[in-house]
């Protein structure tokens, strides 16, 4: 299950949880953001996008595909926000954030989220992200 | 998904599109089918490779972990500067070489 939908400043994706719908979601993803010809680091938003997608698909919610991982982008004058809900059980984020071993195979998610936004925070259980990434400049065609 | 020649005494192997999760693990049986076959040092070629994420790293590392068993190395060979910032914020030019393709 994929479903797409976005107005002038905010694209919201529902989709099951299965590693193929991120690349389905990514590509949606990228694609609004180039249409609104806002100035931002379009590599740093893609990775946060995509680890922020895949924890949720992979960790959220084990690669079931019963079950829905929601996603929310919204662009305002300064940045874009993104959210990204999934219903597993969450995890203990706080914990984890800063221990990060270069050499791991697994773990590099919620580093790479941390350098490559703004601004990221968990809800208190964990499974609901909130990430920003601000504009390098303010763009003009956005919000009139 | 990929590409492998043998060139210099090392076998490159130029990945094209996406290295992420939903295929990651036919690049990862793929490469360490290389490292198997007795292939002690690789060059991987990202120019054809548009986007990575954390999965497609850790196939990375885990090639890295065995050819150095193997006493051999891997090198990263890329001239996308996006992709070379992101070896170096996560350490990993530290452990195998990250260069671009005239270094």
């Amino acid at each position: 299950m994929f479903n797409v939908e976005s107005n002038q400043n905010e694209i919201s994706i529902e989709m099951s949880a299965e590693l193929d719908n991120l690349d389905v979601a990514d590509d949606a993803f990228t694609e609004f953001v180039q249409n609104k010809k806002v100035d931002v680091d379009l590599f740093s938003l893609r990775i946060i996008f995509r680890e922020s997608t895949l924890n949720a698909v992979a960790h959220g919610s084990l690669k079931d595909p019963t079950k829905i991982v929601k996603i929310i982008s919204q662009i305002n004058e300064k940045h874009i926000s993104l959210e990204v809900i999934d219903y597993g059980e969450g995890f203990d984020w706080a914990s984890r954030i800063d221990k990060i071993d270069p050499m791991a195979e697994s773990g590099r998610g919620l580093a790479l989220m941390k350098i490559y936004s703004d601004k990221m925070s968990y809800n208190e259980i964990g499974n609901h992200i909130f990430l920003e990434k601000n504009f390098i400049s303010v763009a003009s065609e956005v919000c009139k | 998904m990929l590409t492998a020649e043998k060139k210099d005494n090392a076998m490159w192997v130029r990945p094209s599109g996406k290295i992420t999760a939903a295929g990651v693990d036919e690049f990862r049986k793929e490469l360490l089918e290389l490292v198997e076959g007795g292939e002690t040092e690789l060059v991987i070629d990202l120019n054809d490779v548009d986007i990575l994420d954390s999965k497609g790293i850790a196939v990375f590392i885990v090639c890295h972990k065995s050819l150095k068993e193997k006493g051999g190395d891997l090198s990263i060979v890329t001239d996308n500067e996006d992709f070379k910032g992101l070896f170096r914020v996560m350490r990993l030019d530290e452990h195998f070489t990250v260069r671009g393709s005239n270094e």
